[in-house]
């Protein structure tokens, strides 16, 4: 009933300590580590589960480029001359009998050949469309894979099944699993971060596309905004200066440390901690969206025209920029790859606004040899059709390419194959359960033993049926 | 022999070691001691379904030996791979093979095998052991065997201690394991408790007074009763039912478009706060509309069974759809009402609990006469003919047009407001106050004979032609005539108000004024600057509203699928108002000219009063008593600017109000209700295998509930419908739902449930802390009638509900989850209450009425970028609706409001039982810089210089802290707060233009004049701490 003797000596620590908390904090901010760093009272913001990695990891962090809406493998990185051959004809039946379709769903099936040249990259001579010429410069680094299928038609579950492997809501997303099972290192910035641009055929995309799910919130991705604060509520209230902050912080801090003497409560510790994490993120975002430091040869090799602007190439600069500072899991959405319609002007636009920022983020790792332990994976939720539809190209889950770089994969090859129309994925066929384990293991955790309880359950990323690790894409 | 020796030896060490280490997962309350009676639910159900039931369990389609070990008969039976062997040998743990795979070594014997996900602990096995050897006794998992209300435990010493039987549960427990409970908290912390979980507000300083100064030996009974009673009980007991029927203000898929569903909102807040026994909520939800003659409210109720996500996605198969909604709704009932993990059962048998495929299936079969889509619009390649014409703008039918008494309450207040910001706009000073004085008794006079403020007006003449029908009018005194009335009555005998096909009509109005003498010539045309009526069918939408005003077309109702279906037969009224007031004098006649082929029986009326709402008097109710009273002119002020001024040249006040009351419609809203198709248009239930909604081929699965439960009884062969599936849930035979119900409203009030995995009271569930006192609490709640004020009452009247929270060190080693209740636990408040508690501690939050449509707080630019079809805009409240209670807040499935979202609230996307508690660095910066948060402090800040212009820095932070967190402050935090408040004040002194800025955080006016900004804004810095202590967000 009555504190211990060792209750009371750790109560007056804490008070006594509270004096010094601001002047530890000040500190922090003026990059020492040594007096706050990463063991905070309740311990790291991010921390790893023990025990994992399961074993040596080949990727410490990643960048997803997700191409939202669907873009065709067709005039991507899958060449269909069979496909070109029987443009216009009714597509063979044979392939699309009893199949799911979206929007062709009562229509007569033509076939569409691809309306862009595919050319050898590199060394490997990897076969890839030349609307995607600066990606191709770095065919030798790059894996693809051209044998994916996914389960789910329409963008919103497409989505929901690339990022958490099931089609039920409130299941963690892939960014969320690697936070909560690997943390990060970075102290000072959300160890997840997602952020989106746009262009023809922008399909919504969901906030739950990046949810902890039934997982903590503290798992969630962090949305950067490109317009207003980058962060929501990262910025102080008007009228507020940083250092009025810093004092309203120290107090907030000093009177929760005199609370602790009233109850007996580790939620006050770690509110403390969250507390002076949270004032580090309010240095730490400014200074990492600041880009007046990146040269003009930077900008250029990007592509950016006005820093910040919330364009796919002001995105991959940020990317490395957050990957630079221990970010465990960086996304960006492109969206602008839903061509139902118009596919040549929108597709040849979107390949356009993404390709040399892709090409300069792969550069830019590679420069600084990040690449190594830099997982770069890129594609979106599904394919398109070898069908026309009208002057585009419907959904298409049978198969669909995408390709992966660095973090232990290996560069200059191609992996799986469709049949010659490009319609179904025949040959090493990697779901999109494959995906996500082949991924957890070059981050050197064994996707069956990242688990989560809930509903008695013990959830993994990639669900309930068995799932291969792909080990013939690593290097 | 050799196995005999090994055996004992292990079970030798094990009776000795007695501190084998407790896994995360299991109860913590568990102690390490092999108990002296091993039983099946307690000790040997959870290792099994944790470690056997994979295989071995309930799913036969996914085990490879064939061998059960999940009930008595199929586990002491012969082994299907070996003739001679058996499972379990009761009473014999050595010829057991379970046993002696469970403790052999051999790699390739083992169970379970070395490389599965878990092991048993060496504890286990002994509990295996000891099990066996008392004979093996099976029991029926705790959760579906029959609710016998087990005996209160008689205390002897310690009668003072217990007030109601769960002190006796308790103690009891207590007493067994040698703890003492700990003492009650003071009062000013118990009412601060109470307060904040029963209505989810803290007390107010004089509550805090009243309850500390009342000596009385019933006090506390008093408060208890004073919160049952208040009518935001049941806005807080509401947004945990939210969550568990995923009530959200829109469709959650792809676009995420807006839904209309307020109204039940307003049901479930009115359920609780009348008490309706949970049998009947139940009913009403699942069945309403299959009650005999149901209640519009009682319709309304059936919204539940249309708050699962739904598409509009272009490209979507309806099919595929249908299935997502159905199996939607069977997780719901699993989650929600029987605290069953159904989910898994979509694809194949459930592996822990008895639940089969076919089960879940047939459970979804009772939604399957609702009439809805797949997709929600009609494609080209999904023709839909129900829906044409719908574009994303369109709302998501059916619907139920309803008489919303919230939504009227909204309309009263924003009268009053917009009267409010009038007077404040316009004056006073009232300059021409004897122009406001000759109005009003002009006013007077007219109402004396037209007390609703309509006057019927005399057709002078009626001329048809063709589909033109012009009415000539006049009233018997000359009038003031702002808008006129134009009501549409059914016909006496047809019964509908129109000709048309449905008995609707359409019709467009023009109006002119002429004298009576002259020919027409003379004729002045009024402008109409708009019309609006109280039931209508407008030809678009957006974002699913109607446009505000009339179209040019008056278009009687329903629309499709839309009830009340026979509204053709009910009165429809519109009301056009004059772009100028005009002067109908005797020798003059209003000139009404209808365009229709179509309307029936009409009636006019017309009035003096400026922005009659159609279907109500033209004169309110405030305005009919200022009109009586003597300071007249000030209050009279605003309702003479809305009657005289011409509407192009009323003030800003007068116009933005205008736009808020049309959207108010009245106070008729829309909201999703169920309805039932024809019996032939049934569509045929199967099971589909591995959850594929392609496969034709799975056995049939008609309506039914789960198989292994007791079964609804029904004399009948006919097809169980939603009405059976309700009352079988809450029938005496169930004992599933008010276990659920209990444990889930306990944890509302002690952080925890008695069985603390809320969405699970199967296998993979956790045996119960206190199994007799749930029990003796389901047993009280059903015969109680379903009572749930009388639960929640008797929770919160216990003794164990009213000790100190989190101040005991010496519970951290043996109760370090605070299982046993030696305690109260300190929980942090969840995302809504954190909201409304810092509006309501700085004096901001609004309580004028309960229920109504959504509202929608500040929220960060750009948050809705991504959501497009159609492109969203969040337009945050601009009036006192932006500091209603969170529980209105709009709730975008896709995009929750960021504040929400870093609090644990669910997206509403998915049944959610309960919500994770995390304590995160957002948290920190929500509460530090969300404009809610910072305005809250500014108000408060000015709010105590305001109360207390002379009062020292000492007086206001004594009060700020009564409002926070119930207590006086020490002299240490006195003094570091004034620390903080002398150098803020220096700062802002100095920094004049900082203060200005932070006197213009939010959109609520300043109470203090701007020469005192930088005090506010340094007060405002010592509100803002208080708004962020962990102390404040906790109750204690």
């Amino acid at each position: 009933m009555h504190p211990t003797p060792n209750d009371v000596a750790r109560r007056s620590f804490l008070t006594q300590s509270f004096a010094g908390i601001g002047g530890i904090a000040l500190a922090s901010l003026m990059g020492d580590n040594q007096a706050y760093g990463d063991s905070t009272v309740a311990g790291h913001p991010w921390p790893a589960i023990p025990g994992l990695p399961h074993f040596a990891p080949k990727a410490k962090r990643i960048v997803h480029l997700c191409m939202a809406g669907g873009p065709s493998h067709l005039e991507s990185l899958d060449p269909k001359p069979e496909l070109d051959r029987i443009d216009g004809q009714p597509f063979p039946a044979s392939f699309t009998a009893g199949q799911q379709l979206a929007q062709l769903q009562n229509t007569e099936l033509k076939a569409r050949k691809s309306f862009c040249k595919f050319k050898k990259w590199g060394e490997s001579e990897i076969e890839m469309s030349e609307l995607f010429p600066h990606t191709g410069k770095w065919a030798d680094e790059i894996c693809v894979i051209r044998s994916m299928t996914t389960e789910q038609i329409n963008h919103d579950t497409a989505h929901a099944f690339m990022n958490t492997g099931s089609i039920i809501k409130g299941r963690p997303c892939m960014g969320s699993w690697m936070l909560y099972g690997l943390g990060a290192e970075t102290s000072d910035l959300p160890g997840y971060v997602v952020m989106t641009s746009s262009g023809p055929g922008a399909q919504p995309v969901s906030a739950r596309q990046w949810s902890a799910g039934v997982l903590p919130s503290r798992y969630q991705g962090i949305a950067f905004q490109s317009s207003g604060a980058p962060v929501h509520y990262i910025g102080n209230p008007d009228g507020v200066c940083q250092s009025t902050q810093r004092q309203v912080i120290d107090e907030v801090q000093r009177l929760n440390g005199l609370l602790t003497e009233r109850h007996w409560d580790p939620e006050i510790d770690t509110r403390i901690a969250q507390y002076e994490m949270a004032f580090k993120m309010q240095a730490a975002v400014p200074e990492l969206t600041d880009m007046t430091t990146e040269s003009q040869a930077t900008l250029d090799a990007y592509g950016v025209k006005s820093p910040g602007d919330g364009t796919y190439a002001s995105n991959c600069l940020l990317a490395r920029r957050l990957l630079q500072r221990g970010v465990r899991f960086v996304q960006l959405y492109h969206r602008g790859w839903d061509h139902h319609g118009n596919l040549i002007p929108n597709f040849t636009t979107s390949a356009k606004a993404t390709d040399q920022p892709t090409a300069a983020l792969l550069a830019d790792l590679k420069r600084s040899g990040m690449l190594e332990d830099t997982l770069v994976l890129w594609g979106g939720e599904f394919g398109r059709t070898p069908m026309a539809q009208g002057s585009g190209r419907d959904h298409h889950i049978n198969a669909f390419s995408l390709w992966m770089a660095g973090g232990g994969v290996k560069g200059g090859t191609v992996y799986g194959a469709t049949d010659e129309l490009g319609y179904n994925a025949v040959e090493d066929v990697v779901t999109v359960h494959d995906l996500h384990a082949t991924m957890l293991h070059l981050f050197g955790v064994d996707h069956e033993r990242l688990s989560a309880r809930f509903q008695g359950l013990d959830l993994r990323l990639t669900g309930v049926e068995p799932a291969r690790v792909v080990r013939e894409i690593m290097a | 022999m050799r196995m005999i020796h090994t055996n004992r030896s292990i079970c030798v060490t094990l009776l000795v070691a007695i501190t084998v280490t407790a896994k995360a997962d299991e109860s913590p309350a568990k102690p390490h001691v092999l108990p002296a009676r091993v039983t099946f639910n307690a000790h040997i159900r959870p290792i099994m379904s944790n470690t056997c039931f994979q295989c071995h369990g309930p799913d036969d389609a996914d085990n490879d030996s064939g061998f059960r070990i999940d009930s008595f008969e199929a586990a002491t039976g012969l082994l299907p791979s070996d003739d001679d062997l058996v499972g379990i040998k009761p009473n014999d743990p050595d010829a057991s093979e379970v046993y002696r795979r469970i403790t052999v070594t051999d790699d390739g014997e083992s169970m379970p095998p070395s490389d599965f996900r878990h092991q048993l602990t060496d504890f286990d096995k002994a509990l295996f052991r000891r099990w066996i050897e008392q004979g093996a006794e099976y029991e029926q998992h705790w959760s579906y065997s029959p609710i016998v209300r087990p005996k209160v435990p008689t205390g002897q010493a310690d009668r003072q201690w217990t007030a109601n039987p769960i002190d006796a549960f308790i103690r009891s427990r207590l007493r067994q394991e040698g703890l003492a409970p700990s003492d009650s908290a003071d009062k000013a912390t118990l009412l601060r408790r109470l307060s904040l979980d029963l209505i989810g507000l803290p007390p107010t300083e004089a509550e805090l007074a009243a309850f500390l100064t009342d000596e009385s030996e019933n006090a506390l009974e008093k408060q208890i009763d004073r919160l049952l009673a208040s009518e935001h009980f049941g806005e807080r007991m509401a947004s945990f039912w939210f969550d568990l029927v995923r009530f959200a203000d829109t469709v959650g898929y792809h676009g995420d478009q807006n839904q209309r569903i307020f109204p039940y909102r307003d049901y479930v807040i009115a359920a609780f706060n009348e008490n309706k026994p949970f049998d009947e909520f139940t009913c009403e939800q699942i069945a309403g509309d299959l009650l005999p003659e149901p209640t519009p409210e009682q319709l309304t109720a059936t919204g539940f069974l249309r708050l699962n996500m739904l598409t509009r996605e272009g490209g979507a198969q309806p099919g595929e759809y249908l299935a997502k909604y159905k199996a939607d709704r069977v997780r719901t009932i699993g989650t929600a009402w029987l605290g069953a993990t159904l989910g898994c059962c979509e694809c194949h048998n459930h592996k822990y609990d008895p639940f089969t495929a076919k089960d879940f299936y047939s459970l979804g079969a009772f939604f399957d006469d609702l009439k809805q889509w797949g997709v929600y619009s009609n494609y080209k390649y999904t023709p839909n003919n129900d829906l044409k014409g719908f574009n994303n703008d369109y709302p998501f039918p059916p619907e139920q047009r309803v008489d919303s008494p919230s939504l009227r309450q909204e309309i009263l207040f924003l009268q009053s407001e917009r009267n409010a910001a009038i007077r404040q706009q316009i004056g006073p000073p009232i300059d021409n106050k004897d122009k406001v004085a000759s109005w009003a008794s002009s006013i007077r006079e007219f109402l004396k004979v037209y007390p609703d403020g309509w006057a019927p007006m005399k057709v002078a003449e009626r001329v048809v032609h063709d589909d033109r029908i012009s009415i000539k009018l006049t009233t018997p005194k000359a009038m003031t005539v702002n808008s006129f009335r134009l009501e549409a009555l059914p016909d006496e005998t047809s019964g509908f108000v129109g000709r048309g096909d449905n008995g609707g009509f359409q019709v467009s109005v023009t109006a002119r004024l002429e004298a009576k003498e002259s020919n027409s010539e003379q004729a002045t045309e009024l402008q109409i600057a708009w019309g609006e009526a109280d039931r209508r069918k407008p030809k678009s939408y957006s974002s699913g509203k109607e446009p505000l005003v009339l179209d040019e077309v008056w278009d009687s109702g329903p629309s499709r699928f839309q009830l009340p279906a026979d509204e053709n037969k009910l009165p429809h009224t519109a009301v056009y108002h004059f772009a100028v007031p005009f002067e109908l004098h005797e020798e003059c006649q209003l000139v009404v000219q209808l365009k229709s082929s179509d309307i029936g029986r009409v009636r006019i009326s017309a009035t003096p009063l400026g922005h009659a709402i159609a279907g109500w008097d033209a004169a309110s109710e405030s305005l009919r008593k200022a009109i009586v009273a003597d300071n007249e002119a000030e209050t009279l002020l605003a309702e003479f600017h809305l009657s005289t001024v011409p509407f192009a040249d009323q003030c800003k006040p007068a116009k933005y109000y205008r736009d808020q009351l049309l959207k108010a419609r009245s106070g008729m809203a829309f909201t999703l209700i169920a309805q039932s198709v024809a019996p032939n248009e049934l569509p045929v239930s199967r099971v589909l295998r591995r959850g594929n909604w392609q496969d034709e081929s799975g056995e049939l699965a008609a309506p039914a509930v789960p198989h292994f439960l007791p079964q609804p009884t029904i004399q009948t062969e006919r097809r169980l419908t939603r009405l059976d599936l309700a009352n079988w849930l809450t029938s005496p035979e169930n004992p599933l739902t008010p276990r659920h119900f209990v444990n889930h409203t306990w944890k509302q009030f002690f952080g925890t449930g008695l069985s603390s995995k809320l969405d699970d009271l199967g296998s993979q569930g956790e045996w119960p802390s206190h199994p007799e006192l749930l029990d003796w609490l389901a047993a009280e709640f059903v015969d109680s009638r379903w009572d749930v004020k009388h639960l929640v009452r008797q929770i919160v009247s216990s003794r164990t509900y009213q000790q100190t929270a989190a101040v005991r060190t010496d519970l951290s080693e043996v109760d370090p989850y605070n299982r046993l209740l030696a305690e109260q636990s300190a929980r942090r408040l969840e995302a809504e209450a954190i909201r409304d508690n810092a509006l309501a501690i700085a004096g901001l939050l609004n309580l004028n009425y309960i229920g109504g449509p959504s509202v929608f707080p500040y929220q960060p630019d750009g948050h809705y970028r991504n959501l497009q079809f159609p492109n969203r805009k969040y337009s945050e409240s601009q009036d006192a609706r932006q500091y209603r209670r969170s529980v209105y807040m709009h709730w975008q499935r896709t995009f929750l409001h960021p504040m929400l979202v870093n609090f644990d609230a669910p997206a509403r996307d998915e049944c959610t039982a309960d919500r994770p508690l995390s304590n995160s660095p957002q948290q920190a910066l929500t509460l530090l810089n969300d404009p809610t948060f910072a305005e809250a402090s500014r108000v408060m800040a000015e709010g105590l210089i305001d109360e207390m212009p002379k009062g020292t820095f000492e007086d206001r932070v004594k009060v700020a802290f009564k409002r926070a967190v119930a207590r006086t402050p020490s002299g240490l935090e006195i003094d570091s707060l004034r620390d903080l408040f002398d150098s803020q004040l220096a700062y802002y002194r100095d920094h004049p233009d900082a203060a200005k800025a932070f006197m213009n955080v939010g959109n609520s006016e300043n109470l203090i004049p701007a020469e005192n900004a930088a005090t506010v804004a340094a007060m405002g810095q010592v509100c803002r701490v208080i708004l962020n202590l962990h102390e404040t967000i906790t109750r204690y």
